[in-house]
């Protein structure tokens, strides 16, 4: 049976894309001994999208994917993945998931086709012929030693045997590092079309460029708190920048209303910066005719901008205190 | 294999076996450098067994005991739980291997399963190295639980050993399973491990009885059947826990605790500050392995108080009994403070982080050996003040008389560390170097002490080889800093090897070399000359001795039947010499030769000094027959002595000729000097000439039979030179001494025949017989040369060859006088 074949005969009815979430998580909370990783983190994310998780380093992502793949159990909290329970039946997760890590733990001694064999031994038969084609499509050697290969080549092999068994998710943490551009946007448009095919990708990345590419749906996680989660086209709709040039500097403006949410706000002289998301024409006009206001520009700001204001820690005191 | 290949194994097997079929392979191609090293070590010993061997035990093969062959599948067993699991834990292989379609189950029992069968590899291995080499003792019984295994030198029986290492086995896995730390987890396999040992040692001590080797074996083997018995379930309990998810760390959220103490939060956040380059270094080495240091600290005291313990004792009994084996700690804990040199977790990214901030190689190796080196210089300080509270002699325990000096201990510890650090540099693997150090490190430092022993290895030497690895690891430091290391690595390992290996063999080499051997020319032309002399037609005629041999014989008898006996038998030991030469008259004259020990020279020699007081006493025809009978007898015996090709006939023969001239001048009155005895003992003496002609024949043929009879016995020419020699080089410098010894000889023989004064030769053999001992006081000496020979010369052994040649006895002018 061709993987194609095989891909047609496991999508998902257009129902069950909407009705079963492939990933949920509800209130799943992780305190460590010197951090508190994730706090009631709530997620769902649907069948067929290319869903990712952003945040800065030491955010909780990588923490998130060990719950999610039934390597580590959260203090509160439950998920399930493919409908399974990882802390259940972690075997049951795995074995429909493909997962690579940020630094793939391969082992070293091994050839690019004796790693593949020796995993191809534990899948059905089109798991061969996939990895051979992809590493093809690579061109690495299949002789070569894992140990001699470079980190992007260790990388393309990690990514191989993830995607092999066709799994119907894959968990990517960043992905890409360590890849050249050429096969970076190769395997970019690969994760669109696997989409397309009705599997999910779960990606949890820094390259917002890369993300702002694929992405159907973001989460962008903070302290261990999901701090935003949709769909991208519609966060990036929903926020904007607003700049306010005022004729004092120690003017205070009273924010936009609810459902206006300020993200951040920062000052610079005569000028305040704001990321406000659910901004309405209306006030937009309202800001304009407040008192001391001289200027208000306004714009749809990009991924990166509203990655920087989910993930900063200046919230807007000043607004507060005006209001 | 390619992918092509894999392909085709794929598809052409089915899919579970083929799983499983991948799955032992991988777990096999893991264990395989184990293995192989194990398998390659044990063969090491026993070629250098039988080298050694053969150059020190006269050519003989000699093969380790079988304990040495016992020990190695329970260094498997020790090592395959880290090798199969810990180091899967520390490379975080074993999460990508979980994240495979495996169960935890069956993860776990592969592991263990596989390593069950190399160890089944590594007995059929040992035992199959002890069959053929036949090693150990077959008059044992070593499949019988409790047999006499005391008496082999095997302190357990086959059984105890294979079921103990199947309980080291399992309990290495849990070790693994249990923590993560490999270095740990293998500290704490040790006590583990003897756990067996221990209990059997407490019921030892409780049951307040000295107990056989035969119980002790059973309860050993009831205590490790009861261990085997524990862990294995708690082993496969710990592999599906670890495997599981790990479980969340039962801490209250930071959120919900109280804030923190500003002060405390200020003091955690000063960074510490240093005043030179090293000193951060240091502060690295401590602080990245503080643990690693805690536990070896922690294990040279416990052997160090071991070591009190049983220099107070006079008995090893019961628990007791178990501080021998904790001395073993302290040689352990040195060698893997070797190893902590360059690896331990995270060592490579430590001495990858200095290298990227550009530190030197030089400061780096320094930094790195700083806090191992000042350890050891610790508790050698320790060692050598306790050493000093200690009287060594009268002492109540054997242990504290034969406690080494400071010296030899630092000299242990430096070539113990020394190849340790080297092992650590050089093997890529923690759990390897952790094994494979001690080993190298003791057959290094056996290597070194039987060098110093058996072949006279200076002690400058032996420092050179403890400090070579050090040197190679230093030269190899900036590229280990670059992770270029290889392949010269092994250029400077092979080097290191080589001059451990080859340095005490070259020394031993030129100290043999030292000794010159004969010119070939001569050598050929005293063979030829050997050749045809040892082929004559005289034959040998017995010289029977009559009488007792003397009292010794009766020397264990009580004092009445030895009384008894003396009664019985008097008269007895009057010794007839006309019935001892009676063969030799018989045999005709010219055909036949004599041959005569020393002591049976001696009761000759007093036999004709006791008839020479007779006569002298007496002036009878009775005292006179019978000194004429000695003298006719000895006329015989001498001409048959000297024909013999014997160098001890040849000595013996010179006696009889002072011992007749003697005779002859100070005992035969003129008027019997014509009798036929006396004139048969003048035509018996010889001449310059023939004294030499028979005493080089002697030499040549002597020394063609290397010194031995025709019986193969050796003669009585024990070189004193040879005892000054290394053990392990008499072999090799004898024969170069006996061509020293042989060509001083014939040089003595033509000086005697020509009367030399020549001192060379007789320089040349007091170096041989008489070494250490000041020449002109020697026998060989001017002074005593002087002497009569009757007076000096000794009678009932030959110390020396040569000493009554060219004296003044050999060119008298025979006189006989008036007057006694």
């Amino acid at each position: 049976m061709s993987s194609e074949a095989q891909a047609t005969d496991r999508l998902p009815e257009p129902s069950e894309t909407t009705m079963e979430p492939v990933i949920t998580t509800d209130a799943l909370t992780m305190h460590f001994r010197r951090c508190d990783a994730l706090m009631g983190v709530s997620l769902e994310i649907q069948p067929g999208t290319v869903f990712a998780l952003l945040g800065e380093n030491g955010a909780g992502k990588t923490t998130m994917i060990r719950i999610l793949t039934g390597f580590q159990k959260p203090t509160s909290g439950s998920c399930t993945v493919c409908g399974v329970n990882p802390l259940r039946d972690p075997q049951g997760v795995r074995r429909q998931i493909g997962y690579v890590s940020d630094a793939p733990a391969l082992y070293d001694w091994m050839s690019v086709a004796q790693i593949g064999g020796f995993t191809a031994s534990f899948y059905d038969a089109s798991f061969l012929p996939n990895y051979e084609a992809s590493i093809r499509r690579y061109e690495i050697r299949p002789e070569q030693k894992i140990r001699h290969l470079s980190k992007g080549q260790r990388a393309k092999v990690a990514l191989s045997l993830a995607l092999a068994h066709d799994p119907s998710l894959l968990i990517l943490d960043e992905p890409t590092s360590g890849l050249d551009p050429k096969v970076r946007r190769n395997f970019l448009e690969s994760m669109i079309d696997r989409a397309a095919t009705g599997r999910t990708v779960f990606l949890s990345s820094h390259q917002i460029s890369e993300v702002e590419r694929v992405a159907d749906t973001i989460a962008i996680l903070h302290h261990g708190r999901i701090r935003l989660h949709g769909p991208l086209a519609e966060l990036r709709e929903s926020i904007h920048e607003v700049v306010i040039d005022v004729d004092d500097p120690l003017r205070s403006i009273a924010p936009p209303p609810e459902p206006a949410e300020v993200l951040t706000e920062e000052t610079s002289g005569r000028s305040r910066q704001l990321f406000v998301r659910h901004l309405s024409p209306e006030m937009i006009h309202t800001l304009r005719e407040t008192p001391g206001v001289t200027e208000v520009r306004t714009r749809v700001a990009t991924l990166e901008e509203i990655f920087v204001a989910c993930t900063s820690d200046r919230t807007a005191p000043a607004m507060s205190a005006a209001i | 294999m390619s992918t092509e290949a894999t392909l085709t194994a794929l598809t052409t097997t089915r899919h579970e076996a083929s799983s499983t079929a991948w799955f032992w392979w991988k777990e096999t191609r893991q264990l395989a450098p184990l293995v192989a090293l194990l398998a390659i070590v044990s063969l090491l010993i026993i070629v250098i067994n039988a080298i050694l061997g053969v150059a020190m035990e006269s050519f003989r093969f000699q093969l380790p005991h079988e304990v040495t062959m016992l020990v190695f599948p329970g260094l498997f067993a020790t090592g395959a739980g880290p090798l199969l699991v810990g180091q899967e834990r520390s490379l975080r292989t074993i999460d990508w291997l979980a994240l495979l379609p495996i169960s935890s189950k069956r993860l776990a029992t592969t592991k263990l399963l596989v390593g069950m069968a190399g160890l089944a590899v590594m007995w059929a291995f040992a035992l199959l190295v002890i069959t053929a080499f036949d090693l150990g003792h077959r008059d044992t019984s070593h499949w019988m639980i409790g047999g006499q295994t005391g008496y082999s030198g095997n302190p357990f029986s086959y059984p105890v050993w294979i079921s103990h290492s199947l309980f080291v086995l399992l309990a290495g896995f849990y070790v693994a399973w249990r923590i993560k730390n490999q270095f740990y987890s293998l500290i704490a396999l040790i006590p583990l491990a003897f756990s067996p040992l221990i209990a059997t040692s407490l019921v030892s001590e409780f049951s307040n009885r000295p107990m056989a080797m035969g119980p002790l074996d059973w309860i050993n083997f009831g205590f490790t059947l009861l261990g085997i018995a524990i862990v294995t379930p708690i082993t496969y309990r710990a592999a599906i826990q670890t495997l599981g998810a790990a479980e969340a760390p039962s801490v209250t959220p930071l959120l919900d605790v109280s804030p923190h103490s500003p002060a405390r939060e200020t003091n955690e956040a000063i960074p510490a500050t240093f005043g030179t380059q090293t000193a951060p270094i240091i502060w690295q080495s401590i602080h990245s392995a503080k643990g690693m240091l805690a536990i070896l600290i922690g294990m040279l005291l416990i052997s160090f108080l071991a070591a009190v313990q049983l220099a107070a004792v006079d008995r090893y009994r019961g628990i007791i009994g178990l501080l021998p084996w904790l001395l073993f700690l302290a040689p352990l804990a040195v060698c893997w403070l070797g190893i902590s040199v360059f690896k331990h977790d995270g060592a490579s990214e430590r001495v990858r982080f200095l290298a990227d901030r550009g530190v030197s190689p030089g400061k780096t190796y320094l930094a790195l050996h700083a806090v191992p080196i000042a350890i050891l210089c610790c508790s050698l300080l320790v060692y050598g003040l306790w050493n000093l509270t200690i009287v060594h002699q009268e002492s109540v325990s054997d242990f504290a008389a034969g406690l080494p000096t400071l010296v030899t201990i630092l000299m242990f510890i430096v070539w113990i560390y020394s190849i340790s650090q080297w092992v650590s540099q050089f093997v890529r693997t923690l759990i390897l170097s952790v094994i494979l150090a001690p080993i190298l490190a003791l057959i290094t430092t056996g290597w070194l002490v039987f060098a110093y022993v058996s072949l006279g290895f200076p002690i400058y030497g032996l420092v050179l080889c403890g400090l070579a690895p050090m040197l190679a690891t230093y030269v190899m430091m900036r590229r280990y800093m670059d992770t270029a290391d290889r392949p010269l690595t092994f250029v400077v390992g092979g080097g290191v090897v080589g001059l451990i290996v080859l340095l005490p063999i070259g020394f031993a080499a030129t100290h043999v070399l030292s000794v010159p051997s004969m010119d070939p020319t001569l050598r050929s032309e005293l063979i030829s000359e050997a050749q045809r002399d040892s082929t004559q037609n005289a034959r040998l005629v017995g010289v029977p001795i009559t009488g007792f041999a003397g009292d010794f014989a009766f020397r264990h008898d009580p004092l009445g039947d030895k009384m008894k006996d003396l009664q019985d038998h008097l008269g007895d030991y009057k010794l007839d010499p006309l019935k001892s030469v009676a063969p030799l008259k018989a045999g005709g004259s010219d055909q036949v030769f004599a041959r005569m020990d020393p002591w049976i020279y001696s009761r000759w020699h007093g036999s004709i000094m006791q008839t020479r007081i007779q006569w002298r006493q007496n002036q009878d025809d009775q005292a006179w027959t019978e000194l004429a009978k000695w003298l006719d007898a000895s006329a015989t015996l001498l001409p048959a002595l000297r024909r013999s090709s014997l160098l001890s006939d040849q000595e013996i023969a010179d006696r009889f000729e002072v011992l007749l001239i003697d005779t002859l001048q100070t005992d035969v009155p003129a008027e019997r000097a014509d009798e036929p005895a006396v004139q048969a003992a003048k035509q018996a003496i010889g001449t310059p000439a023939s004294r030499a002609a028979a005493r080089r024949r002697a030499v040549v043929v002597t020394w063609q039979h290397n010194f031995q009879d025709d019986r193969g016995r050796y003669l009585n020419h024990h070189l004193t030179v040879l005892e000054h020699q290394p053990p392990g080089l008499v072999g090799w410098m004898e024969p170069r001494f006996y061509d020293s010894l042989v060509t001083a000889m014939l040089e003595g023989i033509d000086a005697a025949a020509n009367r030399s004064d020549d001192l060379g030769w007789r320089w040349k053999l007091h170096q041989l017989h008489q070494t250490g001992g000041v020449f002109q006081t020697s026998r060989y000496g001017d002074d005593l040369r002087a002497a009569p020979a009757i007076e000096t010369m000794t009678v009932d052994r030959v110390n020396g060859y040569g000493q009554l040649w060219g004296r003044d006895w050999e060119y008298v002018e025979l006189q006989i006088r008036n007057q006694p």
